[in-house]
C-alpha cells in the first residue's frame, strides 16, 4: 500500500478540464459541486490541435486546475503473475518485462504506472510521455497550475467502488469510442476499447465482449452501468438493444452525474 | 477494492486541510497512546506500592527473625565451646579413673624372671602414663629377654651398667589403660 496518498493528500482541482472525442468540456467546482460547465465543440488537447488551446485557456482561471482524460490516449492492460514479489522494484521489473513481450513500441516513450489488484494480479496502464510534456507545456505558458491528470475510466472505477450495487461491468461511452470495464467482486479484470459506430455494430461489440469475458475469465455479466457523454437518448436505444441480449442495465445514479469528474458529487 | 490513485501531473499540491486532519488523528492517537501508557504505568505503580506495603512487614519480620538467628548462632557456638571444655574436663577425668596401677604392677610381675630385682619404680597417672623403673639382673641374657617383652610397649633405655655381681639398667615404657 502506497503511504504518500494516505499521509500526503492531494489537493483536488477546483477547475477541471475533461477532454473527449473532438470536444472540450470544461468544469468549475465549488463546495464539491460543478458550478459551472462549458462544453467546447471541435477543441481537443492533442498535440496536432495546439492552435486550438487559446480557446480553452480563455476560458480557465489562473487557479488549480485539472485534465480528465477518456481512455484515448491510455493503454490498459492487466498481467498475472504466479506470486507477486513484495519489493516495488522487483514487481516494476516483472511487469516491464511481460509489457514488453506484449507491447511493440519502445516503453520508454510511455509513463507506465501499474497497480496491485490481488496476490497475483497487476493492472497496467501506459501513457504516451510527449502528451503529458505537451499538456504540462500549454498550462505553464498560460502561467495555470496544473495539479492532475488522471483518466475518466479510473475515477469512475473508484466511484463505483464506494458504490453498494455494483454493476458486473461499466461503459463509459464517448462521441467516437467506448470502454467496456468489467469488475469481479470490486476489481476490474477486463477493459476493452473499441471505435464506436452504428447502434447496432456497437451492441454487438458489447455483446461479444460479454461472451469473451465469460469464455475467458469465467464471469458471467449481466447488469451495467452506461457513463455516457453523449445525449441521453443515445444510451436508451443502446440499452434497448442490450436488453435483447439479457443484460440489464442499472441506474448509475448513485454514482453521480460526473462520476468521471474527481470531487465533483 | 481499494481506490486507484493515478495522477500524472508533476506538479501536485498537498490538501493542507486533510494533512492537517491527518496530522491531527496521528497527534491524538500518540496522546491517546500515551494516556493509555501513562494510565497501564499509574496502575502498574499502584499495584507496587500496594505489594511494597504488604511486602514490608514480611520483612521487617524477616530481618527480626535473621537478627535472632545470628543471636541463636552466637548462643550456640559459645554452648558449644563451654561444653566441649566441660566435656573434655569429663574425659580427661574419665581417662584418670580408668588408670589401673593394679594391672601395671601385675604386668611388671609377669614380665620379670627370676632374679631380676625392681630397684625403684615410678607410675605417673598422667597423658605421658609412662613407667620408669630401674632394675638389676644376674645375667645379660635376662634384661635381653625382658627388654623383648618390653618392646611393644615403647620401651627406651636410659641406661645400662655393669657390675661385679650384677647387671643394672634404668627403663621406661608405656603401657595403655585397659579398656572397658
Amino acid at each position: 500500500m502506497d503511504l504518500n496518498p494516505l499521509l500526503l493528500p492531494e489537493r483536488l482541482p477546483r477547475q477541471i478540464i475533461y477532454a473527449g472525442d473532438r470536444y472540450c468540456e470544461v468544469f468549475i467546482l465549488a463546495q464539491k459541486r460543478i458550478v459551472q460547465r462549458t462544453r467546447l465543440d471541435g477543441v481537443t488537447l492533442a498535440e496536432t490541435d495546439g492552435d486550438r488551446w487559446p480557446e480553452i485557456a480563455s476560458r480557465l482561471q489562473p487557479q488549480d486546475t485539472g485534465v480528465v482524460l477518456n481512455s484515448e490516449p491510455f493503454i490498459f492492460n492487466f498481467f498475472e503473475f504466479d506470486r507477486l514479489p513484495w519489493s516495488r522494484k522487483l514487481l516494476r521489473e516483472l511487469v516491464e518485462w511481460k509489457l514488453q513481450k506484449i507491447f511493440p513500441e519502445n516503453i520508454a516513450a510511455y509513463d507506465h504506472q501499474f497497480f496491485r489488484l490481488n496476490r497475483k494480479r497487476v493492472f497496467s496502464i501506459l501513457a504516451k510521455r510527449s502528451f503529458l510534456e505537451h499538456l504540462e507545456t500549454l498550462f505553464r505558458e498560460s502561467r495555470i497550475p496544473l495539479i492532475f491528470i488522471g483518466s475518466s475510466t479510473l475515477e469512475i472505477m473508484n466511484r463505483m467502488s464506494r458504490l453498494k450495487t455494483v454493476p458486473d461491468f461499466f461503459m463509459e461511452i464517448d462521441e467516437a469510442s467506448c470502454s467496456l470495464v468489467f469488475q469481479h467482486q470490486g476489481r476490474p479484470v477486463y477493459i476493452r476499447k473499441f471505435k464506436i459506430a452504428s447502434r447496432l455494430e456497437t451492441a454487438a461489440e458489447i455483446s461479444r465482449t460479454v461472451q469473451f469475458v465469460k469464455s475467458s475469465y469465467g464471469c458471467q455479466a449481466r447488469s451495467y452501468f452506461i457513463i455516457d457523454h453523449r445525449q441521453q437518448d443515445a444510451a436508451d436505444s443502446l440499452a434497448a438493444e442490450l436488453a435483447a441480449e439479457n443484460l440489464t442495465r442499472l441506474s448509475a445514479a448513485a454514482a453521480g452525474k460526473t462520476p468521471f469528474i474527481p470531487g465533483s458529487q | 477494492m481499494k481506490k486507484i490513485h493515478y495522477n500524472l501531473a508533476r506538479e501536485r499540491k498537498i490538501n493542507g486541510r486533510a494533512f492537517a486532519a491527518i496530522l491531527a488523528v496521528l497527534l491524538l492517537a500518540l496522546v491517546a497512546l500515551n494516556g493509555v501508557t501513562a494510565a497501564n504505568l499509574a496502575r502498574l505503580h499502584k499495584q507496587q506500592r500496594l505489594e511494597e506495603n504488604e511486602i514490608q512487614p514480611l520483612a521487617r519480620k524477616m530481618e527480626i527473625n535473621k537478627q535472632q538467628m545470628l543471636e541463636h548462632k552466637k548462643k550456640i557456638a559459645v554452648w558449644k565451646k563451654t561444653w566441649s571444655r566441660e566435656l573434655a574436663f569429663a574425659n580427661s577425668l574419665i581417662q584418670q579413673k580408668s588408670f589401673s596401677f593394679i594391672a601395671r604392677l601385675n604386668f611388671l610381675e609377669k614380665i620379670l624372671g627370676p632374679g631380676m630385682r625392681i630397684l625403684s619404680l615410678s607410675i605417673a597417672n598422667d597423658a605421658q602414663g609412662r613407667v620408669t623403673l630401674s632394675i638389676t639382673a644376674l645375667a645379660q641374657n635376662q634384661l635381653m629377654a625382658l627388654y623383648k617383652k618390653l618392646l611393644p610397649y615403647e620401651l627406651v633405655i636410659d641406661h645400662e651398667n655393669q657390675s661385679r655381681e650384677s647387671y643394672l639398667a634404668k627403663l621406661s615404657f608405656r603401657m595403655e589403660n585397659e579398656k572397658k
